[in-house]
């Protein structure tokens, strides 16, 4: 149990957001986000699984402050208050992404292509408010139902495999977009789950219990192993290149330059789908089932097996199948959106070397962020202020309002020292001081190669 | 280079990290108690039960219910109190005693728990046996569970046509405390 724990709440304190390197320009991993970036420089190539690990995750409704607080309360009464206030609208989000590789290259003066491979893990479990209840509980709370509504599940492992353009439209417009190939590692996802359980007065025997209008569907594909000793660590790469269960998607982009100083940009990702249909299982169990337990008859002539008749009879008017048919499951679509306004030229402009297009050392901006997650749109919106020193650093700081909490403060790192550039993002800073209040947080981290052979 | 130096100490700030006001030995306070009440089974006997085809008192009735539900990891690790709870109704003229016998995979007896006495024309009649701490240490092992049901000898001889009725209600009571430090 403990291990438990500890394996959890790591994952429950890290949001799914990558503000901080949304339009971050120098960090080649932008064009990720948007694949309409204006990036500035000419090549660059990844540091090979080292140009890019991202880590977020967050939970809303609950943070390890409010079971560990040490505050003199029982801890039990603190575990009662987390699982009666937090609802089935709360979530537990983790997200994470590994660059394999990644490289891009100016093809024109107007057109810059970058490729590459990424593996991402995203999962998203809604608390099941009613089964956690019933879980503490027990069965002594006569007639109150427990829904498995709540339940609701999504997980996928990914490798991704894609290619974009960059071009560059006019002197104001710059549009990208970007194919991706989906090969899909695993995939869960509940679909509709509906029912009540509860239990009530006999009438025959002490209680009736009841299965009320029960459907509950989970779908899974890929890496499901009845036995995890049965899991090789091959099994992953093998799967990954196997294209078994493949996908395909796409993201696009824009960047709009009003002026010099101002410039708006947009973009759409992975509007994708997976074709799940090698190694499929999925269970369905739908129907009603009342019982009040089992009746003996006391026949001696006849030797009855009255837990196979009972099993028997509820599997029956619960069944529960198995299916190997395929499905599609959707990639979670994101949108982001921004407005950047750049100021303050050096003091000393003939003595600096701009790297990028921009010649100002400040910008500041406005960005919005949603995603569409299985239950609800998730929404943050981000202020952020950028400053450049030099050629060799430049910093962002946000503030933003998310799902999670209303004062989430960011920070990125990049340097770049000759071709190498290296860089270090995150969130939700304040909480850096004292982690176990924090929501959510998210970590980036990346080291690429830039060179800068400007195209005549 | 000040402003190198600045940014030096504000990343080191800011990313020195800690976990304040919070006291993860708490752990060790976890404990969750739950009680799981579940109908286990009921009967109701007519004077037909105790007879054979030939009309002579079969006074002894015993039944077996495969009952393979206290093996799980979730009920060996965590179940500290078990209870059987009974009502019982008896509208014979004699008295009716009930015995349960738990049984392993290979029918060899786990434990019985002790002989409950029926009065005659009782009704409604409720008992509730806890399992002791001998029987709840071999209730893991149960795969069987045999009713044995007897009435007493009376002075009016039972016929098939008689309205008496013997019924019995049965429930499980599981009490379990999880506690982190269990595992």
């Amino acid at each position: 149990m403990k291990l438990l724990f500890f394996l959890v709440f790591p994952f429950i304190c890290f949001s799914q957001n990558m503000q901080v390197l949304y339009d971050f320009d120098e960090i080649p991993q932008t064009l990720l986000l948007n694949p309409g970036t204006n990036y500035s420089h000419d090549y660059f190539i990844g540091f090979p699984l080292l140009a890019g690990i991202s880590i977020d995750g967050g939970a809303t409704g609950l943070n390890m402050y409010d079971i560990f607080a040490d505050d003199g309360r029982s801890i039990n009464d603190k575990i009662s208050d987390v699982i009666y206030g937090m609802d089935t609208k709360d979530s537990f989000i983790v997200n994470e992404k590994l660059d394999i590789f990644s490289v891009g290259l100016r093809l024109s003066e107007n057109d810059f292509f970058s490729f590459g491979m990424y593996e991402e893990f995203d999962a998203v479990l809604y608390y099941p408010s009613d089964i956690v209840q019933l879980f503490y509980e027990g069965t002594t709370n006569l007639n109150k139902e427990y829904s498995v509504e709540g339940a609701n599940l999504s997980a996928e492992i990914l490798g991704v495999f894609h290619a974009g353009v960059t071009h560059k439209v006019n002197e104001n417009l710059t549009i990208g977009g970007r194919l991706k190939l989906y090969s899909s590692l695993l995939n869960a996802q509940t679909k509709n789950n509906r029912g009540t359980f509860y239990t009530s007065t006999g009438t025959i025997n002490f209680y009736q219990h009841h299965l009320v209008n029960f459907d509950a569907t989970i779908q899974t594909s890929g890496l499901i192993y009845k036995d995890e000793d049965d899991f090789e660590p091959s099994d992953f790469t093998r799967k990954m290149f196997s294209f078994q269960n493949p996908g395909i998607g796409f993201d696009l982009g824009f960047t709009h330059q009003f002026s010099e100083q101002l410039y708006v940009t947009g973009s759409i990702l992975d509007i994708g789908i997976v074709k799940n249909s090698e190694d499929v299982y999925s269970y369905n169990i739908r129907g009603d089932y009342d019982t009040e337990g089992v009746e003996l008859e006391f026949s001696p002539d006849v030797r009855q097996d009255y837990w196979r008749d009972f099993v028997e009879d509820l599997w029956s008017k619960l069944p529960l199948d198995t299916l190997h048919t395929s499905y599609n499951s959707f990639r979670p679509i994101k949108l982001n959106a921004s407005v950047k306004y750049s100021f303050g030229k050096p003091y000393y402009e003939d003595c600096f070397e701009s790297s990028t297009d921009d010649p100002y050392l400040n910008s500041i901006g406005f960005q919005l962020y949603t995603i569409k997650r299985p239950l609800v749109q998730m929404f943050d919106a981000t202020l952020f202020y950028e400053r450049r020193f030099g050629s060799m650093l430049r910093t962002k700081l946000t503030y933003s309002i998310d799902s999670y909490s209303y004062s989430n403060i960011g920070l990125g790192l990049s340097t770049k020292f000759g071709p190498v550039n290296l860089y270090v993002l995150a969130d939700n800073l304040l909480y850096l001081q004292n982690i176990a209040k924090a929501n959510n947080a998210s970590f980036q981290f990346g080291i690429n190669f830039i060179f800068d052979k400007k195209f005549p | 280079m000040k402003m190198y130096i600045y940014l030096l100490v504000l990343g080191c700030f800011l990313l020195k990290s800690c976990v304040r006001d919070v006291d993860f030995d708490q752990l060790d306070d976890i404990e969750i108690n739950t009680i799981h009440n579940f109908s286990l089974i009921h009967f109701d006997m007519e004077p037909s039960n105790f007879l054979d085809d030939f009309e002579n008192e079969v006074l002894m009735s015993s039944d077996t219910i495969a009952l393979p539900i206290f093996g799980g990891n979730y009920t060996v690790n965590y179940l500290n109190q078990a209870e059987l709870k009974y009502k019982f109704s008896n509208s014979f003229d004699r008295n009716g005693s009930l015995e349960i016998e738990f049984l392993d995979a290979y029918n060899g007896s786990l434990f019985t728990l002790q002989k409950i006495y029926i009065d005659a024309n009782i009704s409604n009649f409720e008992v509730t046996q806890e399992f002791d701490d001998f029987e709840l240490q071999r209730v893991f092992d149960t795969e069987r569970m045999v009713v044995n049901l007897k009435l007493s000898n009376g002075s009016n001889p039972l016929d098939q046509n008689q309205t008496y009725l013997f019924s019995s209600q049965m429930a499980l009571l599981l009490y379990y405390k999880v506690k982190a430090g269990d595992d």
